[in-house]
């Protein structure tokens, strides 16, 4: 044992509190990119919070990245509208522990995520409530973009709603800075993240320079999703999606989309050809307003650089147009049970982890719409 | 929310001052584990920020701990570590410790005991609650790129001030000013201060009322007094002061590499200047500072330019320079 794993457990840290002696674990309401997470109550002040565990086990390189750039990213991110970092908390070390404590991320508690009320039957969106809805994402995702900050894994299940109706995007473990530029040029990131069900064409096709657009794609999934209740295009696999992909927004050519043919997977991934645009065409059965089609065909543009962005969408007559956004606290209202993807019956379950290779699902039903 | 600014006086009162090592000998510790921080670093191919970055953690962890509970090199490396995932510049573990080992001699790096990929690690935790998880540093740097934008006049004369500024922001790790001012109060300060040594006179800049008789200085942020800039800067130049140089043990053979320098891009904008602690400080009159810059020049011209370890960038930059002084 170092000198310093004996000092270890009798040092004190006025900053940062024991987990346990504080919180009271209630049930695990979900599992975030890099750990459980749990519903907890303050011991003292009864507060109930959401509290997220940094997996470190198989951490060769220390405290993780994901979960320092999630801190570094909400310390600076204060908006209604992005999920609140209240503390960080610490088990305390020992040797039961082999002097490594375990840290714990302390979130405002959020009854509900989209992944979760979607999922249920009972929970019904009016049109102004999915304006309302819309109008908060699209709200929170241009604060982060202002602060020069990509989500990069935009999905229903890390859109979470309060019981007084306030959304709040959550869960940027895979989010980071961009707009940087290094000597070589432009900074490169992986194109690795986004869940894929969600992941923009860009990213399929190997981008490696993107930027807020492939939120916006995310967020124009998310939005299709609000009336269609299963996410809109569930490919197992890369290949996969962009065939789905092309089948909804038509083929990825050239003509449509200048510079397409010049990214890295374009040759080495089959890409439909021939296909139609028919995403206002194939949307309309389930979104009835013309203001929210053209909006959802402005958010899934193929070519990032005509893609909507969260100002434009914000001033979209989608929502100035009767009837105006509701306030979902009424909705919300009338159910009193916390809906999460986690908790959720298993049909929706399942969804692909981040950066990992696609399986395609085997014991589970999709229900698919395209 | 810690605040992690100190008056002089707790910085005085240190952990390790109660643990009973003196005043001096824990200036000679932050000096010896900031230089060791960017030797390091540099030799890693860090950039200047991500050091930067490590050098704070470091002095804050020391605001909390006594260097005789935790060795300064092991704090070190870990600080860097930590700074290296934060800056997007992540360096792994195993080959900071290798080139730690490479700057140590065997008795020195034994402080890493038999495993020190574990040491670091479990530093991490330690280091990460002590500085409550705000990782987030800006440094000096990007201000005073931002300043010279803003600053008119002969260009090749404006390049050469914001360089011995730069110099300057880069010795100030050394100090404990990162724990005293905000970095915009210490840019406006060491820009001043190499402002006077390459004796161009700042008159003229961006946005500036003509007729008006503020200063640059008043510009750029408000409430800053000459007696605040002329103690930063005498904190910097205590630096070099024979007494100083002597005493530090040289754990790195290579001087400063001038990697250290300025980037030819962007300098990040933003960032609001902060309104706290605008207090007068403890007063240094100009003639005391004036014969403080003699002196430390003189003593630099006298000596060798490749002095101990450390240094060097200061006064070679200061005898390029044809430097005359009026007092």
């Amino acid at each position: 044992m170092t000198t310093q794993a004996k000092i270890v457990e009798e040092l004190e840290f006025p900053y940062c509190e024991n987990a346990s002696e504080k919180y009271e674990k209630l049930t695990k309401i979900g599992q975030g990119t890099f750990g459980e997470v749990f519903k907890a109550r303050d011991r003292k002040t009864k507060r109930i919070v959401a509290m997220k565990k940094v997996l470190m086990e198989n951490e060769k390189e220390g405290f993780p990245i994901t979960a320092l750039r999630e801190i570094r990213i909400l310390q600076l991110l204060s908006h209604e509208n992005v999920v609140k970092l209240i503390e960080i908390c610490r088990s305390r070390a020992g040797a039961y522990n082999r002097f490594k404590s375990t840290f714990y991320l302390i979130f405002e508690f959020c009854e509900h995520d989209l992944a979760g009320l979607l999922s249920n039957v009972n929970v019904k969106f009016t049109l102004a409530d999915i304006k309302r809805v819309m109008q908060q994402l699209l709200n929170g995702l241009y604060f982060i973009h202002h602060n020069k900050i990509l989500h990069r894994d935009m999905k229903a299940a890390n859109v979470l709603i309060t019981k007084n109706g306030i959304l709040k995007l959550a869960d940027f473990g895979l989010a980071r800075a961009y707009g940087g530029m290094t000597q070589k040029g432009a900074q490169k990131y992986t194109n690795r993240v986004v869940t894929l069900w969600y992941r923009p064409p860009e990213l399929l096709l190997g981008e490696r320079v993107y930027g807020p657009a492939i939120d916006v794609w995310g967020a124009g999934c998310i939005m299709a999703e609000m009336w269609t209740r299963s996410p809109i295009m569930q490919g197992n696999t890369e290949q996969h999606q962009i065939t789905l992909i092309s089948h909804l927004c038509g083929s990825l050519t050239p003509d449509v989309w200048p510079g397409v043919e010049k990214l890295d997977l374009y040759d080495k991934l089959e890409v439909p050809k021939g296909q139609k645009r028919l995403v206002k065409e194939r949307l309309k059965p389930y979104v009835r307003d013309q203001f929210a089609l053209d909006l959802l065909d402005k958010m899934l543009y193929v070519d990032p650089s005509k893609r909507i962005d969260c100002d434009t969408s914000l001033n979209h007559d989608f929502f100035w147009e009767d009837p105006a956004p509701s306030d979902l606290s009424v909705m919300l209202s009338r159910h009193n049970q916390s809906m999460f993807e986690y908790l959720a019956p298993p049909r929706r379950r399942g969804h692909i982890p981040q950066q990992q290779q696609a399986r395609p699902p085997t014991d589970q039903h999709f229900e698919r719409v395209f | 929310m810690p605040c992690w600014y100190f008056e002089k006086k707790d910085i005085k009162n240190s952990p390790s001052f109660r643990d009973g090592v003196d005043t001096l000998t824990e200036a000679r510790y932050r000096r010896e584990g900031a230089r060791f921080i960017i030797d390091a670093g540099t030799k890693l191919g860090l950039r200047y920020d991500s050091c930067a970055t490590g050098v704070v953690y470091f002095h804050r962890f020391y605001m909390f701990h006594s260097f005789k509970e935790f060795h300064r090199y092991v704090t070190a490396a870990c600080c860097l570590f930590l700074a290296g995932k934060v800056e997007e510049t992540p360096k792994k573990c195993r080959d900071i410790i290798k080139i730690c080992q490479s700057l140590l001699s065997p008795s020195l790096f034994a402080v890493f005991g038999e495993d020190p990929r574990e040491e670091v690690m479990t530093m991490e935790r330690i280091l990460l609650q002590t500085i409550k998880f705000d990782l987030q540093i800006e440094h000096p740097y990007s201000k005073v790129l931002k300043y010279a934008k803003f600053v008119q006049g002969d260009k090749e004369k404006i390049q050469k001030m914001v360089q011995m500024a730069w110099t300057f922001i880069n010795d100030s790790m050394c100090t404990t000013l990162s724990l005293q001012w905000e970095p915009d109060i210490i840019a406006t300060s060491l820009l001043y201060l190499a402002s006077r040594l390459t004796k161009f006179e700042i008159t003229d800049w961006q946005g500036k009322i003509p007729g008006t008789k503020i200063k640059w200085w008043d510009a750029i942020v408000e409430d800053i007094s000459m007696e605040l800039m002329e103690d930063i800067c005498h904190q910097v130049l205590d630096l070099y002061s024979p007494e100083n140089r002597k005493k530090d043990e040289s754990p790195s053979l290579s001087p400063q590499t001038p990697s250290n320098k300025p980037p030819g891009g962007q300098p990040n904008a933003g960032g609001t200047p902060s309104k706290n602690r605008r207090a007068v400080r403890q007063l240094n009159n100009f003639s005391e500072f004036t014969l403080h810059l003699y002196k430390t020049t003189e003593f630099l011209k006298g000596t060798n330019t490749k002095a101990p370890h450390g240094l060097p960038t200061f006064s070679s930059i200061l005898l390029q320079i044809d430097f005359e002084f009026q007092i």
